[in-house]
């Protein structure tokens, strides 16, 4: 069973409006249909405003979604009161990109890792002993707990908030570009460390990243969003050589890649006609049809149209007009 | 002879905590035309190394020894109107925040028109002629009335291309681009690193291209630095330095990275992290995080020095 199901979720923020005049709404989420099963890591994938920040925040309630539902281990949650929503709260868990801001700069480490225990009722002994263990299982140590986060490096500050999103033992964390603004030979660190995580404690991810060299490494399945969409999902390996949607090949051709043998690869998409132009579109206009379709080199009249639905065949499924007739794999 | 020659640049930061040595004992060249990547994690001193050769250190820092030799002549002897004239026209650099680079209250057009006017005086009219030419060029949509608005009402990937217009306006003979795209998207910064390309080639300049990205190093440049800790630590042809890394550093920093390879186990990764730039370690800066450590590595500070042909490594366990 799925352990977090979405049913065409919508996000819609008004923007501008006053007395007189009606809002305009910018659709960061739009309709997602997106399913995660227990155990495995998903990756979610898009450039900056694609909306796969605000998608974590709404399927956590964080933020109140404008339309569709959210079933979190075959319960639905959408409309739930926050008092009872409560003792799902505690099965879900959420780390950001910037570890600094995300930690209360007046408490010392101690008290961040404590304060989800102390919110859900733990005992102070339960507490004082979870918490001892946890610092040690990120790979920082006991001495850490009495410091304050500025006294801390970012990769050190990244322990802690994975520290604190893990105490009380969730079954799925969201994973916010974790890695992104912690240095090359820190991430592979913290990546480490959440693999380890995962393994000892059975969780299921969503990792969260604009980086897909990361999300390859990470993920079982991979998302793919743009403009408050998802244009493709499929296995990593799908993903990244069965390549269906235009918008997958162009983030594949435009990603600076270390190794001689991936670019020799990009030739291939430049062949096959993946091109790379424009940049991504404004969230209260989007275009009509297809939200790709002005920066798509293989758009035809019906993508200007017509939008196209998320289907495919067996696992991997795809929202293009044209997926299937063209090819844009490796 | 080389286009740009850095003897032992020292550049130390005296803030109330101490003094930081950012750029401690800098040796390095750059060829005419060639691009140049100085690569390196936060705090490694690259940013001031950039700001280093165009004397833009900001306060409280201070370039406190060593020579920039640029066509000869020494920047570091320069005094501010001689500096003038090498700003912009000879060297020219772009930043990672293009919207801190720009002035919000003057339009586009006019600040790309300042650099004709300020270095070769050509009168108003012409040099926004000029600078609508330039936007052109940098593949701005519309640049007649992209040159009349203001830098907010641009994205960050327009932001970025106006700045290369101004840079290039000039035609210098360096550029020094420090993490250009880091503040883009992966698809604005792959068209913003093929429009330099283009544009390098077009004027003939040479480009140092600091950076922390791997696969910009590997696709963009022709010889690589690494930097640690405010020295240089290895240096050389591109591919030479990717593919048979020969500093402990580079190693561990490249076998770090996922590749197709590493789906979903433990990734080698550099224990520890990088020193604090006021309490250094003694002797190599890396040893405290060196698997290849000798009883020499705390003692002494190992040299740059050529172990392979145009291949330069500073490790007493190498060569």
């Amino acid at each position: 069973m799925d352990l977090l199901r979405l049913d065409d979720l919508r996000k819609y923020f008004p923007v501008g409006g006053g007395i007189l005049r009606k809002p305009s709404f910018l659709r960061a989420v739009d309709g997602i249909n997106l399913s995660v099963t227990r155990g495995e890591t998903l990756g979610l994938v898009g450039e900056s405003g694609s909306g796969k920040s605000t998608l974590a925040l709404t399927a956590l309630k964080l933020y109140e979604p404008t339309s569709g539902r959210i079933i979190f281990d075959g319960v639905d949650v959408t409309g739930m009161k926050e008092s009872e929503f409560k003792k799902f709260r505690k099965k879900l868990g959420i780390v950001f990109q910037d570890p600094y801001s995300s930690l209360n700069p007046r408490s010392r480490v101690k008290d961040i890792i404590a304060r989800p225990m102390k919110v859900h009722g733990y005992g102070d002994e339960e507490i004082d002993r979870i918490v001892k263990e946890v610092i040690v299982e990120v790979g920082l140590s006991i001495e850490h707990l009495e410091r304050f986060p500025h006294q801390l490096s970012g990769g050190q500050q990244q322990r802690v908030a994975i520290a604190r999103a893990i105490v009380t033992k969730p079954d799925l964390i969201f994973l916010d570009e974790p890695t992104s603004s912690l240095d090359i030979s820190v991430q592979s660190q913290i990546l480490n460390l959440l693999l380890d995580l995962q393994q000892n404690y059975r969780m299921t991810y969503v990792f969260i990243t604009h980086d897909l060299l990361t999300v390859r490494h990470i993920s079982d399945r991979i998302a793919v969003m743009y403009a408050g969409k998802i244009m493709e999902l499929a296995t990593t390996e799908e993903i990244f050589y069965e390549t269906m949607h235009p918008y997958t090949a162009t983030l594949l051709l435009s990603l600076p890649v270390p190794d001689v043998e991936s670019r020799v690869q990009k030739d291939v998409l430049i062949k096959k006609g993946v091109k790379v132009y424009g940049e991504p579109p404004n969230l209260i206009n989007p275009p009509k049809g297809c939200r790709f379709h002005p920066r798509c080199p293989f758009s035809i009249d019906l993508c200007e149209r017509e939008e196209p639905e998320l289907k495919g065949i067996g696992s991997h499924l795809v929202a293009c007009h044209r997926a299937g007739e063209i090819d844009v794999r490796l | 002879m080389g286009l740009l020659q850095i003897k032992d640049l020292r550049t130390y930061f005296f803030t109330s905590r101490g003094k930081v040595r950012a750029v401690d004992g800098v040796d390095l060249s750059l060829y005419e035309r060639e691009v140049l990547a100085v690569v390196g994690e936060t705090g490694c001193g690259k940013s001031t190394l950039g700001l280093s050769i165009i004397r833009l250190v900001p306060y409280p820092g201070r370039i406190v020894g060593g020579e920039i030799f640029f066509k000869g002549k020494d920047l570091l002897k320069m005094d501010e109107s001689e500096l003038r004239e090498i700003r912009g026209k000879e060297i020219a650099m772009i930043f990672q925040n293009p919207s801190k680079a720009l002035n919000p209250v003057y339009k586009v057009g006019y600040q790309i028109a300042e650099m004709p006017r300020y270095h070769l005086g050509v009168p108003m009219k012409r040099a926004w002629g000029l600078a609508v030419d330039l936007l052109r060029k940098v593949k701005i949509p519309d640049p007649e009335v992209k040159a009349s608005s203001y830098p907010h009402s641009l994205s960050g990937g327009m932001k970025q291309r106006s700045l290369i217009a101004m840079m290039i306006s000039l035609k210098p003979s360096l550029l020094i681009a420090d993490e250009p795209t880091t503040a883009l998207d992966v698809t604005v910064q792959a068209q913003i690193m093929d429009l330099l390309k283009e544009i390098r080639e077009e004027v003939g300049m040479a480009v140092m291209l600091i950076t922390h990205n791997i696969g910009l190093v590997a696709e963009e440049s022709d010889r690589v630095a690494v930097m640690y800790a405010g020295k240089i630590v290895e240096v050389g042809a591109t591919p030479d330095v990717l593919e048979d890394p020969l500093h402990p550093y580079t190693r561990g920093l490249l076998s770090s990275l996922p590749s197709r390879r590493s789906r979903k186990e433990r990734l080698p990764s550099i224990p520890g992290s990088v020193p604090d730039l006021i309490n250094l370690p003694s002797g190599c800066r890396f040893h405290p995080r060196c698997p290849y450590k000798l009883d020499i590595c705390d003692k002494e500070e190992p040299k740059l020095s050529e172990v392979k042909r145009g291949h330069l490594v500073s490790c007493f366990a190498v060569g």
